[in-house]
This record gives structure tokens, sequence and C-alpha cells, in this order.
């Protein structure tokens, strides 16, 4: 609707520039109204006098006037894109009100394609559009999330649940697989590759994605994950409009990890004793075993995870904005903030944005236009992910201790900053957690101003030139702080911490000449033009520590040993030259062709530019004589298009060999040092994909069933990729141009409107996707290669990702679960009541191993044969985190003013990496809590506490048994046990909104007024046992998608807002 | 008028807009040339002496990581022998699994070294390549040249020092002595430990030559006492006994040519005069603990010096290898996981004096005081007593205390070896005799007496051993010693016999001093580390260690 919205405006304009000429006398003055069936007044209506080029448009209320010559003949005609049109015989009538249907032919939609736009019917490549209305009905913070799920082809995950997780967005699978997949992102002509994150939602009119390499091609260099244009919403013609929108909402968590509760959790101390010296220590900390019933069974203990997440966040946002405009200055402003507080407790993000946006038509030939907005925002709170093993937050929430043990209540836990068990042990970082999250000051403050210009020349009526100029300066502010009762403040003798301070200029200017000549049945529009993009990067990080106290901290650096400063500067530019050429023929045959040059900073002197060409044909089928019978048919189109994109996201001077410095205590000084820094790879060349697309666009019913499907293939050469390579090298990566990778997929769209009559509609949007990856080449002909997700830093280094050709990235690589061992496969000696594995068990050279210990499939040897050890012989491919396919439905209803939405989406066939369930099963880790799932594990222990060898009674006693022995897995592997179905159905949200009646509001001088409310992940149909099925903690480098690793939890929200316009 | 004022803004708006595109294709080419700001490239680096002293300085940076020298190299790898173990018998880190024979190709820790170890191979190769490549090296005036020549003598030092640690880790290893490129090949096999100890020996020839025959103004950086050393030490190794890649422990059967090089090496260091041992066995330790560098005993440190006390740059030693210490103790925590054998104390003499500097038999509380041991409890290195290091406590864990690698006591004892193991072909201008001397003066400072120089062949053997054994506790040599001679299977099972029989078992069956190491080792595996396996993966020419 929002599209309509849009054309009203422009309709408006431009009826207003012909046909606002004065009247003529004598004759009959006929006013009116025109509303459309909602009742809304609609401006901009052009109403001609049938036969005529005389007729006016309607105001802002929706009242014309218009003088008749001829009162008693003349007919006038109403005529407003997305309605049908109207004529009534004037008769003498003086006031005339028209209401008018609204036609459900979108096919005079615009969308935006770079550099331009065009009329949707005329499109030729593969371009997906999300309007300000189903942006705007679903409050969010973040962009992506308003459009997640409503697009084909294009995936959105949020990395995990805090309010400022990382969010992929990913074109059709996303051709490269360097460590940036995410598409290119135009705002308003500005192209940024983070822009997106500042934006607030609700300020946005459109987005369209150019998905296809013909339409991305356009961008060149920067078009081969797909390009995502965002307009922000500007002025209208009419009266001034103030808009006000609130809206407050809860959040409270949806899982929480079921954790060991105290009973459960002394029995497994108890296990795990190993030694007298270990026995003593327990039974001073939680008795005998005798004793442990009676003290522990009854006992709630301390779930963390209710102490860290159990409270309710809110969420507030308030916007204001101005809009208005004359048929000369069209204007708009807003201000919105917003405060999102995590689930988590001391974390949030905070955001206050203002934005204005100024059309002037300067005169007959120039059109200016100025974008100015600002924002700042703030995100505080530990989050749960970003370390990577024992300093990984979450494992302090699901692994600090249930209870404090025999003496003392467990609530002194809450209060005690280290956990008395543990605080001799060195190697321990453990802390409680709700200390942490006070004394560990995290915060981000990002400011950002842009200010982006246009002027358009209107040369000849055919001709016009346009200069785009745009500059965006991003100053962000990192403090990290970690105070006197942090774990690192005592690990390093007193508080200590860091600000790094960054600033990121951006700019850029765009000269376009676009020519446009219809001659018969013939249109031609030609666009030629160049660019410069330049970036400009300063960073200045100072370390302190030593801080004598937490009083004042970063606020005095002063205060402390300063014991690092870095400061880091870089620059970037990109040049290019393009065109495209649009040929239509009889308004049936649709040609396109585009083509770019790009240079960049960023290659070496033989590799510096990059040629991009792309071309596609359309047909209009249902314009053809043949079709003009089947009623049924409103608009068949077929689609069929070539191009090549590049993508350029690698960092600076990878071409070059880099020398930077470290630093040695020679002499009881600290003194320089240079070290080479990156192994140079001056042969670094563009990466490029060759995509070929064909669709098909089909409306039936006069549009009221739209269906667009798209089928795809492509190809990604030279992949620009940091890739792993021995050390011995000196380095552990290096950047290069790799191989070769291969996507092809459908996806389809389909949108109805079901019913529709004055008081009900009901219309629904579904859309599916297929993507399926292929690694086509790798190169020094490589048939595969491992990648490491790294979640577990450096204790667990075992590589567990799979790039291998013939199959997909994101295979996950390990061992194959193969149950415990049983005391079958073991010879007992009676007299040293000892067990040895049974010639012919397979077994791992480097353990001992035990009934009950973890076992895995012998599948191979070095020759490729079983050889009856476990060792990295033994892995292959037990999981595979990319989806068949994933997709979303929205249906909308609308029954008098009541309206409401649903939108379920989903994602089927993936598997997740859960790394919290290998790490939280760790039985062996003293005072350390564990899943509950380790309750049906393999026990020594019989009922009395004492320790069982007898073979027959530990088979009998385990025979249930599904998880190891307390120490069973102490060898960290990871196995197809720990991979999960990732596969969802999510009620994403519901929607409920009511609008007051507009004779209520003429009292109270209101527009509209509009109560909602929302609920926001309402529910998740899942196997997978981790908080959320929706997650990928650890893809930096693109190659290990769908780990698991200590993921902030997803919320549940409710919302309830109110829009008011005047 | 106003139709004029159109056409003429029309005209120029167009011609400027036109004007500004072909001044960039122009100009564009130059404008996509943008050299990095912050760092030096390869283009820019190695004009002037200055860069080759940073690029040199640059390679020790990979010392004092955690897991080189920092802890790993200096005090974990070393462990378990017969005198030393790591507190704690489980492997439920990778501290306890690399001690107690217990690590795997996926140990973390492991990896870490190899690629530190590595890298440090890669930034001596490009200095020896790039100084060499230096206009001045040829061109520039004999001051310029004397300091490039040093500096090249430096990294040669360096390098070999490096490939040094990585042969008696791991044995077989790629040998790289060209910096990487993006043409080289990156995947290199292993070259046998023969070839590696050449390598090694060529280059510290070649420092000794290019270093400055003066006293070094300090010992953290290559000297040419340092390199004699060490060049002693190789050839010691390069003669002694490793596991080759059959799994066999073996020795080259010219092992003596290396012996009697050895000793003509170290008999020339020895007759420099500029190095000795110092009066006081006790002041060696006290100037690591006071940051007193002096060169005289003290051929090469590792330089811990970090303002921050933070984990790069800095190292534990000092807390790892020291007396249990209370946290809220005036000295800062010592959290002793090196332990002492409890009775090896009664090894040394009674009148030895590097008895009660070498094992501490206290904790120190948190007043400060020290604290007696319960008998039957382990016992901890005194060298580098928390208590005695000269500056507050700024950090837990990390200290400034450096970490030396080689003294001159050291050498007088592997004089005294390798004289011994060619009494019957002894070089030209040694006696046996000679030997005697050097051991001597060792036992001399510890208070002993002088040894009876008519001791045969195997007896001196015997006495040489003994006395490295109480000489360098816990400083990192003893389980290398014990594998060059190939006992190291036989000592630590000896040891586990001894401590089982005397200290009474816990119901897990261990000894109630937590000694291990005699039940984890495996004869011709333990010898060496295992690859680690994010190479053999990365790298298919490179195959595992023997029984891995």
């Amino acid at each position: 609707m929002t599209k309509l919205n849009f054309m009203k405006k422009i309709l408006l304009l431009t009826a207003g520039l012909l046909f606002g000429i004065g009247a003529f006398a004598q004759s009959l003055k006929v006013s009116g109204k025109v509303s459309e069936e909602s009742g809304e007044l609609l401006p901009g209506v052009n109403v001609i006098i049938k036969g005529t080029t005389t007729g006016v448009t309607t105001d802002f209320d929706g009242n014309y006037m218009l003088e008749i010559e001829n009162p008693n003949n003349a007919v006038l005609q109403f005529s407003f894109i997305g309605f049908e049109p109207v004529e009534i015989p004037v008769q003498g009538k003086a006031k005339i009100d028209v209401v008018l249907k609204s036609s459900v032919l979108q096919l005079e939609e615009v969308v935006a394609v770079g550099y331009g736009t065009m009329k949707k019917r005329d499109l030729t490549g593969s371009v997906a559009s999300v309007s300000s209305d189903e942006i705007s009905k679903v409050p969010t913070a973040n962009v992506a999330t308003a459009i997640a799920g409503k697009v084909s082809g294009v995936q959105i995950t949020s990395s995990e649940g805090s309010p400022d997780a990382g969010i992929s967005i990913r074109v059709r699978g996303g051709g490269s697989i360097t460590q940036d997949n995410s598409p290119l992102y135009v705002i308003d002509g500005f192209p940024s590759e983070d822009g997106i994150n500042y934006l607030d939602p609700t300020d946005i009119e459109t987005i369209d994605i150019l998905k296809d390499a013909s339409s991305a091609a356009i961008y060149g260099a920067r078009g081969a994950n797909g390009v995502v244009l965002i307009t922000t919403k500007g002025g209208k013609v009419g009266k001034p409009r103030i808009n006000f929108d609130a809206y407050f909402g809860i959040k409270e968590v949806t899982e929480t990890l079921d954790v060991m509760k105290p009973y459960d959790f002394v029995k497994l101390q108890y296990e795990n004793i190993e030694g007298d010296g270990d026995l003593e220590s327990f039974e001073n900390t939680y008795g005998t075993w005798d004793e442990l019933g009676d003290l522990y069974k009854e006992r709630k203990g301390i779930d963390w995870q209710d102490e860290m997440f159990g409270g309710n966040a809110t969420i507030q946002n308030y916007k204001l904005s101005v809009t208005g405009g004359s048929k000369e200055t069209k204007y708009s402003f807003s201000f919105s903030r917003n405060e999102n507080e995590g689930i988590m407790v001391n974390s949030g993000f905070e955001r206050n944005n203002g934005r204005l946006k100024i059309d002037q038509k300067v005169n007959d030939f120039i059109d200016a236009s100025v974008i100015a907005s600002y924002q700042e925002q703030k995100t505080y709170g530990m989050g749960t992910s970003d370390q990577t093993a024992t300093f990984n937050k979450l494992t302090h929430i699901a692994r600090y201790r249930p209870t404090i043990g025999k003496y003392g209540n467990d609530s002194d836990l809450i209060y005690l900053d280290e956990d008395p068990a543990l605080v001799d042990d060195s190697g321990n970082v453990l802390q409680n957690p709700l200390v942490s999250s006070e004394a560990e000051h995290r915060e981000t403050e990002k400011k950002q101003t842009t200010l982006n210009g246009s002027l358009k020349f209107n040369l000849t009526n055919d001709l016009y030139a346009k200069f785009d100029g745009g500059l965006r300066n991003v100053v962000q502010r990192r403090e990290r702080f970690d105070g006197e009762r942090s774990v690192a403040g005592k690990r390093n003798g007193g508080p200590f911490g860091s600000i790094q301070y960054d600033e990121f200029r951006d700019w850029n200017y765009a000269l376009t000449l676009n020519y446009s000549k219809n001659i018969g049945n013939h249109d031609l529009n030609v666009l030629l033009g160049h660019e410069q993009v330049a970036t400009d990067r300063k960073r200045v990080l100072t370390e302190v520590s030593g801080f004598p106290n937490d009083d004042i901290g970063l606020k005095d650096l002063g205060l402390g040993v300063p014991n690092n400063a870095e400061s880091f500067e870089e620059e970037t530019k990109l040049i290019s030259f393009f065109g495209r050429v649009n040929y239509t023929f009889n308004n049936k045959y649709l040609f396109s062709a585009t083509m770019r040059a790009d240079g960049s900073s960023k290659f070496g002197p033989e590799n510096k530019y990059g040629y991009f060409p792309s071309g596609s044909f359309g047909w209009r089928v249902s314009e053809e004589g043949f079709m003009q019978g089947i009623e049924q048919i409103s608009n068949l189109k077929l689609r069929a298009s070539y191009g090549v994109s590049g993508n350029n996201r690698i960092p600076n001077y990878g071409y070059m060999s880099i020398l930077s410095g470290v630093t040695y205590g020679f002499d009881n000084t600290t003194q320089s040092g240079i070290v080479p820094e990156n192994l140079a790879n001056e042969k670094l060349k563009w990466e490029s994909t060759h995509s070929a697309n064909f669709g098909v666009d089909l409306g039936l019913f006069n549009q009221r069933v739209r269906v667009t499907g798209d089928f795809y293939l492509s190809r990604t050469k030279d992949l620009l990729l940091k890739t792993t390579i021995p050390a011995t090298t000196g380095f552990t990566t290096t950047l290069k141009n790799i191989g070769e990778t291969e996507n092809k997929g459908m996806e389809f769209s389909v949108s109805t409107v079901n019913i529709k009559s004055k008081d009900f509609e009901w219309s629904t949007n579904f859309n599916i996707s297929f993507n399926k990856n292929k690694i086509v080449k790798l190169a020094d002909n490589q048939k595969f290669r491992l990648e490491e997700s790294g979640w577990f830093g450096n204790k667990f280094t075992e590589k567990d990702y799979i790039v291998e050709v013939g199959r997909p990235i994101g295979k996950m690589y390990g061992y194959v679960w193969d149950g415990l061992y049983g005391v079958d496969d073991f010879n007992y000696d009676a007299g040293s009541q000892t067990y040895a594995l049974k010639d012919g068990t397979a077994y791992d050279p480097n353990d001992v191993a035990q009934p009950g210990w973890m076992k895995y499939k012998d599948i191979s040897g070095p020759n490729g044969v079983p050889d009856g050890k476990i060792d990295s012989n033994d892995r292959k491919v037990i999981g595979d985190a990319n989806p068949i396919h994933f997709g979303g439905i929205t249906n909308t209803f609308r029954y008098k003013n009541w309206d409401m939405s649903v939108f379920v989406n989903w994602s089927y066939g993936n598997d997740i990496y859960n790394a919290n369930k290998m790490y939280y099963t760790r039985g062996f880790e003293k005072n350390k809590n564990v899943l509950a799932l380790l309750k049906n594990r393999w026990s020594t222990l019989d009922a009395g506490g004492q320790r069982i060898t007898d073979p027959a009674a530990l088979a009998e006693m385990n025979k249930n048994a599904k998880y190891p022995v307390y120490n069973g897995n102490r060898t960290i592997r990871f196995h197809s046990g720990i991979v999960e179905d990732g596969s969802f159905l999510r009620i994403n949200n519901i929607t409920l909104g009511y609008n007051v009646p507009k004779s209520l509001l003429k009292r109270i001088k209101l527009d509209k007024v509009r109560i909602y409310g929302t609920a926001n992940n309402i529910y998740t149909w899942t196997s997978y046992s981790g908080f959320d099925p929706e997650v990928s903690t650890r893809n930096a480098t693109g190659l290990t998608p769908g780990v698991d690793w200590g993921a902030y939890p997803r919320s549940r929200t409710f919302i309830f807002g109110v829009n008011i316009s005047m | 008028m106003k139709t004029i004022y159109n056409k003429f803004l029309k005209l120029t708006s167009g011609l400027a807009m036109l004007a500004l595109a072909m001044g960039c294709l122009v100009s564009c080419e130059d404008e996509l040339e943008i050299d990095p700001k912050s760092s030096y490239s390869s283009e820019t680096f190695y004009k002037t002496v200055t860069h080759a002293d940073l690029g040199v300085k640059g390679i020790y940076d990979v010392f004092t990581t955690k897991y080189t020298y920092g802890q790993l190299l200096s005090m974990n790898y070393p462990m378990d022998d017969d005198i030393t173990y790591m507190r704690g018998t489980g492997f439920s880190n990778d501290n306890r699994k690399i001690a107690h024979y217990g690590s795997s190709p996926v140990t973390g820790f492991i990896e870490r070294t190899w690629i530190e170890l590595y890298k440090g191979v890669n930034y001596a190769n490009l200095s020896i390549k790039k100084i060499q490549e230096m206009d001045l090296f040829t061109n520039g005036t004999d001051e310029e040249k004397a300091a490039l020549n040093k500096y090249l003598g430096e990294a040669k030092f360096l390098r070999a020092f490096i490939y040094f640690d990585l042969v008696r880790l791991w044995g077989d290893v790629p040998l790289l002595t060209e910096p990487t490129e993006s043409s080289s090949d990156f995947f290199v096999a292993k070259s046998n430990k023969s070839d590696v100890y050449d390598v090694i020996i060529q280059d510290l020839r070649d420092a000794k030559q290019l270093l400055p025959e003066t006293f070094p103004e300090t010992n953290d950086r290559a000297n040419i006492g340092a390199v004699r050393g060490y060049l002693v030490r190789a050839l010691l190794y390069r003669g002694g006994y490793a596991l080759d890649q059959a799994g066999v422990m073996s020795r080259p059967d010219d092992y003596k040519t290396y012996y009697k090089e050895a000793a003509v090496e170290a008999k020339e260091l020895m007759d420099l005069g500029m190095f000795g041992l110092l009066d006081s066995y006790e002041q060696v330790f006290r100037n690591l603990t006071s940051f007193i560098q002096d060169p005289t005993e003290s051929l090469f440190e590792i330089a811990t010096y970090n303002v921050a006390n933070d984990q790069e740059d800095s190292g534990l030693i000092g807390t790892w290898n020291s007396p249990k210490t209370h946290a809220d103790s005036p000295y800062g925590r010592a959290n002793a996981y090196v332990n002492i054998r409890p009775d090896f104390k009664a090894e040394f003499a009674m009148e030895d004096v590097r008895r009660d500097v070498s094992v501490a038999e206290f904790e120190i509380d948190k007043n400060g005081n020290q604290k007696a041991l319960k008998a039957g409890k382990p016992h901890f290195p005194g060298k580098w007593r928390r208590d005695l290091i000269e500056e507050p406590a700024q950090n837990p864990n990390y200290t400034n205390v450096n970490w030396c690698t080689l003294r001159y006591a050291d050498v007088l004892l592997m004089f005294a070896e390798a004289v011994n193991e060619v009494r019957d072909e002894l070089p030209a201008g040694i006696s046996l005799q000679d030997g005697f001397d050097a051991i001597n003066a060792v036992r001399t400072r510890a208070g002993l007496a002088d040894l009876d120089n008519s001791l045969n062949y195997d007896d001196f053997f015997a006495a040489i051993k003994k006395e490295r054994k109480l000489e360098m506790v816990a400083e990192g040599w003893r389980k290398y010693d014990l594998i060059r001679w190939n006992e190291l299977g036989t000592q630590l099972r000896a040891t586990q016999t001894v401590l089982e029989a005397n200290y009474p078992k816990t119901t897990e069956g261990n000894n109630s001093v937590g000694y291990v190491a005699g039940v984890y080792f495996t004869d011709n595996k333990h010898e060496l580390l295992p690859i680690p396996q994010r190479e053999t993966d990365e790298n298919v020419k490179l195959l595992q260690n023997p029984g891995y």
C-alpha cells in the first residue's frame, strides 16, 4: 500500500503541474470529496472532464473543486493509481462525492533498480520489494528483523538473542564464501556496508532487493552478494501532518537450559572424587554420602539462568515526525528514541535518531534534495558469546554451582564474588555471573552523521543529469573495564580497562546522465554514470591497568598504568564507470544491458580493475494478441538474465606484505621490534559471480493472485578467502583466490487477496526458497579442506567443518558417536579390579578407556580401512548447516476498524552444532554444574555410594545409561551426538490493531489513531534442545555456520503501541 | 531573459559534470595506489641499519608467550621428570595432559607452541634474507656493515635457537630456511632431525663469526657466549639419543664426532675468559629475582619484562615454580604447579649449598611467613621464590623474572661430559684432566670436594649425570638430558616405584604425593610431542609422530 502512497505523491505533483490551471467563467462549480472504501480521504486523485485536458487533483483532505462549462453533458473521470477509475455524469449536480474502489492491479509499482527507478512491469531482473507498511507493522528496533521471512531468496538470521546481535543477510545463499557475505546497502543513493544497523525501520519508505546478477551488476564489484536499496520517507504535498508513535513492551526468556539441581549435582561431585584429599574436601564442603539425601533432596538451589535472565526487560520506543509540502518544497522531519533492555541483567541498547529530508524544486530544470540524519546508539552489557571456552559468559551462567554445600545458605552464592570451592584453582575463571555483569563494564557508543544531497538537471525533455553526493561520519567509542570484583580484574591484580575510539569517514559522489525517448513502439532509456567511493578509517586504542579501584575508572585513565597504546589509519578507494541501456519494443519485448568497470585500491597493480557486464530479456506474454481472450490472466511475463558481479570485501593491503610493531622486554624496558603481519598475495584478484536467472511473473483475476517464480544458477569464481595454511609457513592464514562455488535454487512468492469486501479483507503473502550450494573447485587442486569454528579457544583444536569439492559449505565434520563402552568390551581382572579393552575393540591410543566411556565408530585408518584406533582418520560429515528450504507466510486481515496480521516463518532441514551441549556435559570438572541430561549417565556408584567394579553389577546398574560416565568424555571430540536437527516453525509475530473511528477523532481534531498490540516470537516448534534453533555464533569466516556456542537466549516480547496523526 | 539564463545554467552544469568525470579519467590510476599508513610494507622496510635492528628484535617476540618461554617451554614441557612433576594427577587441562604424558594431537597448547615457534622461524628467515639483500650490507660504511653483520649473526642465532626447540620437542620437523612468500610451497614434509641439527650447527658457526667477540652488554640479546654455548649444546644433542620416525630411540653411528666438536667449542668458550661462575650459587638466581642482568654466568635469558605484567610479553616464572604462596601475602600469589618429589632433597650432601637454594620445604602464608610443609608433601623449587622477587606484586600470576636458558655451569658440565665421551681420542689441546677441572669448578662452588680423577668412563659419566641433576634442578633440561642419554622411561618408572613404595596409596591407587608420570609414559612415543592435528590436517605431507 505504501507504493500507492508513494504514487499518490508523484501523481499529486504531476497532476498539479499539468492541470492546476485556472478556471473558466459561466459555468457550474462542482465540488466534492473523494475517499476510499475505508472512509480514508484520498488526496491527489485526478479529476478530469472527459474528452478534455481540463482537470484538477484533490487536495490533502480529498476535496476538489472544478468549474464545468457544460454541466449537463459533462462526465467527470476520477482516476488514481491503485484504484479502479470511475466516470460520473455531472447532470447539473454541484456536489459529487465519490468512493473509489481499490484495484488490485499492481503493475504500475515502481521499484528502485540502482541509479534510477523502473516500473515493475518493465523489470527483466529479479527484484524483491518490501514496503513501509510491512516494515512498520511489526515494531522492532532493527530493519533486518523487520523484513526477515518476508522476501523469497533472502535469508535473515540473527546470530543470537541479544539486543545487539549480529544479523546476517544472505541473498540467494551468498555466492561468496569470504568472511563477509552480506549484501551492499544503498541508502538513499549512498552505498554502505553496515548502514542498515543505524536505521530506524519506521523511517523507511521502501526496500528493494536486487537479487540476480543482472540487476546487481550495475553495482559491479560490490554486487555479488545482492544489493539492498533503501529509500527513506520524504514529505508529501499537503497540509503539515504530525505523527506520534509510541510503543511499550516487555520481554521474557523463551527457553532455558535444563541444568542439574543440587541433589543430582552433589551426587555427581561425589562420583568425581579421585583420591583421599578429594574425599576430605568433598565431605568438608558437601557432607558425607549418607547425609546427601537429607541435605539436598529438597533443596531448590540456584538456577543461575533465572538469576540472569529471569526478570522482565522492557522496550520503549517513541517517534515524532512532521511531514508536509507544497509543489515546490516537500519536507519530512522525524525524531525517535528506542530503549531496549536485554533480558540479561545489566544489558541493553539505546538509540536516538533524527532525520530531515527536503525535496526542493529550484526552478524548471533543477530539482534538489537533501537528507541529513544523525543517529546515536549505545549498547551495554557483557553479552554471552564474545569469548571462547572458559571465559565465555554463558558458561559461567550454566555451570556455576547450584548449591554452596553443607554450610551456609545457597543464596550466599549470589553475594559471593567467587565460588569458595573454586577459589584455589588457578585455572578456574568461573565467576558469579551476577557479579561479572556488574563488574565487567562493556559499552559501545556510536554516533553517525550522514549528509546526502542530489541535484537533478533537466537538460531537455528527454535528458537529465544528476549529481549525488554523500558524506558519512561515524565515531565509535568502545569501553571495556574489568573492575575490582571481576574475575579478570582479580587475575590481573586490579582493575584494568581500555577505550577504543574509531572514526570512519565515507564519502561518495555519483554523476549520472539519463536519456529516455519514446518513438512509436520504441522505448529507450540510457544511463551513463561515474562514481567514486572512498573510506577512511582511524583508530586509537589505549589500555590501562593497575587502577587503584573502580571509583573513577575509565573517566580518568591517568589513575592507572598505561600498558598499551595503539593507533591505526587506513584508506580505500573505488572508482567506477557504468552504463545501462533499456529498450522496450511494442510494450512487449524488454531488453536491458549494463556494464560497469570498477577500480579498487585493494588490489595489486595487475588486477586493479574489474569489469562486470550483464544482459537481460523480458517478454510480456499477456500483451500478445493471442492472450487477449484469456480474461483470467491479467499479467504474464517471462524473464531471462545473465550477469557478472564482483566482490571486493576483503581487508586492505592483502596484496602487499605488511610489517608492524611488537614489543619485547629487553634490558628491563619495553622495546619495539617489527614483524611481518600477513602473507602477501600480490596476485589477489576480483571475485566474480556469474549468474543466470529465469523468472516468471503471473497475475490472475485482475491481479488478485500474483505469483513470482525465479530459478537461478550462479557460479562464483576466484573466491576471495582468508584460508588457513600450515603454520610452518610462519602464518596461520592467508588471503587467496581459492576456487569456485555454485549456488542454484528456486524461489516463489505468492500474494493473494482472498476476500475483499467493504468490511472484511483477507490477504496472504507466501514465500519459499530453495538453495543448493556446492563447491566446484578449490585452490591447489585440493579435494577438500578443513575449517575450525574455534569456539573452544585453544583447548579443542580439532577442525570441525569440511569444505569439500562437490559438497556445500557448512558441512560439519567429526566422529560418529557409537554409544558407550559396555563391560562386554573389556576383560575384567578380578584380582586388581581393573578393566582392559578386549582386542579388536576400537580404542583411542591416547587414552585408557573404561566401561561407560564415550565410544566412537572406527571408520577408517590412515589407509582408508578401519584400523581399530580412534583418531582423526575416523571423522566424517555428520551435519549440514544448510536448510533445504525456508520461507514465511503472512496473513493480513481487516474487519471494519480492526486489523490483524499473523506471520509465520520456518526453516527446514538444517543441522545445529550444539557446542554448549559438548561443554556443559563435562562431568569431570569439579564443582561445576552440567546439563541435567547427565542424570542418565553411566554410574560407577551404587545406592550406598560404593564404587562398583563387578562387571555383572555394573552392567545391570547401567543398562539404560545413555550418557558417559562422569569422566568418560574428557577427550573432547566433536561427534554426531552433538549435532541436532535445527528445523523450526515459528509463529513469529501476531499483531492486532484498532483504528479509532474518524467520527470520534474529528471531535478531538485528530486524523488517525491506531492502537495495537503485538506479540513477537510467540511459539516455536522445534526438536532442538538449546535455547533457540535460529543461531550461528561462530561464523566469522563464513565457513562454519550453525554453531550454538554461548548464544544469548532469545526472548518473547509483548508490545502495546499507538500511532497518532493529526 | 529567463530562457537565456536557463540555457546558460544548463550548459554550464552539463559542462561541469563532464569535466568532473573527465578529470577522474585522467588521474584515477594514481588515486587507486594507496599505501598503508600505520605499518611498513615490504617495499619500505629493511632500508636502514635501524630497520635491521627492529626486524631482528621482532624475532624475540615469539619467546615470551604463554606457549613458549612465558610458561610452557620453561616449565611445562620439561615436566614430568624424575625430580619435578606437575601438581594434580588428572588430565583435566592441557597443562596436566602435557606434563603427565597424556597429550594428543589435538592438545591445544601444543599447537600454539608449534605456531609460535614457526612464526619465529619465518621472522628469522626474513631478517636473514633481507639484511643480506640490503644495499648497505655491501655498499655501506664499515660501521654500517659491522652493525648489519652483527644483526645477521643475531638472526642466525635465533633461528638456530628456535629450531633447537622444535627438534628437541618434535624430532623430525619441516625445515624452512627461506621466508615464506605467496609463491612458496606451503606443504613441506619433515626433514630428518640430523639435517635440522646440521642447519642449527651451521647457523651457530656462522653467528660465531658474525658477532663481535666482546663481553656482552646484556644477556637477553644474542651474544658470543650464548652463541658458543648453544653450539656446544646443539652438538651434544646431535650426538645423543632421540626418537626417530621408525619409533626407535637411536643415535648416529658417528656420534663421537659431535662430542669431539662439542669439547673443542666448549674449550674455546672457556678460554675466552670473559665468562665464568659467580662466587655464590644463590646469587645466580637472586640476580634473576632482582632483575640484574649479569652475563658472566647467565649467558642467555628470555626477557619477560612487561610494564603491565599481562600475559603477552610476560611469564609465570616465580608463580608456577615457587613455594606455594598465599594470594593475600605481601608477595602476591604463587600457585606452585611445579612440585619436587619429597625424597629428592636427600640426594644433596648436607654441605651442598645448592640444596636449600634449589628445594623449598615450606609454604608462605598470608602474612608472608614461611610455614613448614607437612611430612610427605611434595616440595617446591626455591630458585625463583615469589617472596624474593624484588618488586611489589602487580599481578597474581605474571612476573618480570627472566628465564635463563644457558648458564656457564652448564657449559662446564657439557664440556666434562664431551671430554669423557671421547676420552680415548681427545682433540688436540684438551686433556681428560680438563674435564675433571670443569666439573670440579662446579663442585667447588657448591661446597663439595673434587672428584677422584682416576674415575673410569662409566663412573665419571655417572658423576656428571648426578652433578647435572643437582646443579640444574627445575631449570628445564633434566628431561631432555634423560632423553639424550636414553634413560627417560627407565627413570620415570623407577621414580614411580620408589614413590609408590614410600608414600601411602590413595583410594584411586595413586601414591599420596601425586606422581603419575611412570604410569602414563610410553617408551618410544612420549619422548616426542605429537604433531598438532591442525598441521597434519592442513598438510598431508606431514606425518604424525610414532605412537600417536
